[in-house]
């Protein structure tokens, strides 16, 4: 029997990131990309049209707060698996984890760190970054 | 169209890789800084080189007089997080063919790597428009030198000589197709058309002092 695809979302201001991460994701046979949103506006927009299981989320959004968006997306859909993946420090790390969120990547890693974190947290499993 | 990237998010690097890869272009090389892009644009020659701006280390901007001087013919485009004016400025008066925002779509950075190709800048107009304002370091029409290679001194240097083509390819050990893409890349970096108007313009602004030490 065939498995059950993921369906996932990413969430990054930089379009090229998002669109560029999209289409590798989406190489994936286990995958299903849903769309790409690049600020709070529009990942509601995307979330009220789809089902997704897990999003790659960016911490900073243009001048919004990505945590704060991951926030109110767990108040409305608690099951949804975020993975935070941020080219910035890891000093927000706890905050994250207690709000729920179920992994956080580098963007300086490769990209099987993100697949790792994916599949773990569409099955409820959280990874994070090692030195933690 | 050969292509090399460069950003330190490796992420970034593999997916937008392949991403171009399957618009038809092929990335030759990838690199996680200024100085492995460097060394990539010396073994591969690409035709254009995607360019972050900022690094843990360093600026990208530093690379692209570098990168001309291993590889003359590819055209360095800038992918940066931020575009205000003076940063795109300073990008295309040190030799960058192109700037373009990572908001954008990758089909505006496909876009702008093939208007670079085609010898064209590729800026987003709105940016263009701003730059062209008066900027107040254009007061001195001397301060696009601090850009210039230490090879592009040297053919400047001919230039005042009155060196012919040939005559330069024989004093710097190049050929003389060299030559002609370090002359063309200091012309524009000069924003003269002639070698006779760079030759007017230092004569007409500069003295001995602005010249390196060992080209006075």
């Amino acid at each position: 029997m065939q498995q059950k695809r993921i369906r996932i979302a990413v969430i990054d201001d930089q379009s090229v990131f998002a669109e560029a991460l999209a289409s590798r994701l989406s190489d994936e046979p286990d995958l299903e990309v849903v769309g790409t949103a690049g600020s709070s506006v529009e990942a509601l927009e995307l979330f009220s049209h789809h089902e997704i299981d897990v999003v790659a989320l960016d911490v900073a959004l243009a001048g919004e707060d990505g945590l704060a968006l991951g926030r109110q997306l767990l108040d409305r859909w608690p099951d949804l698996g975020i993975v935070v993946v941020t080219g910035g420090a890891d000093d927000r790390v706890s905050e994250a984890v207690q709000m729920g969120v179920r992994g956080w990547v580098a963007k300086q890693g490769a990209i099987e760190a993100l697949l790792i974190a994916v599949r773990g947290a569409a099955h409820g499993e959280t990874h994070l970054p090692g030195a933690l | 169209m050969r292509l090399l990237v460069c950003d330190d998010h490796r992420l970034l690097l593999d997916a937008l890789s392949m991403a171009l890869t399957d618009n038809g272009h092929a990335v030759v090389a990838t690199a996680l800084d200024p100085d492995e892009a460097v060394e990539a644009a010396r073994e591969h020659q690409p035709d254009v080189c995607l360019l972050d701006v900022y690094f843990p280390d360093g600026n990208g901007l530093s690379a692209i007089g570098r990168i001309h001087e291993v590889s003359p013919d590819t055209k360095v485009v800038m992918l940066a997080g931020s575009t205000g004016v003076a940063l795109v400025s300073d990008a295309i008066a040190q030799g960058a063919q192109g700037f373009i925002s990572k908001a954008k779509p990758i089909e505006a950075v496909i876009e702008a790597i093939e208007m670079a190709h085609r010898g064209y800048t590729a800026v987003d107009p709105l940016v263009l428009q701003e730059a062209l304002r008066p900027h107040p370091q254009n007061d001195d029409p001397l301060w696009v030198l601090k850009f210039l290679t230490h090879r592009e001194w040297e053919v400047l240097r001919c230039i005042m000589d009155g060196l012919s083509t040939q005559q330069m390819a024989d004093r710097l050990g190049v050929q003389r197709g060299t030559v002609r893409t370090h002359v063309q890349n200091l012309l524009t970096k000069l924003s003269v058309h002639s070698r006779l108007q760079a030759a007017a313009m230092m004569t007409a602004h500069a003295s001995e002092e602005t010249w390196p030490a060992h080209l006075r």
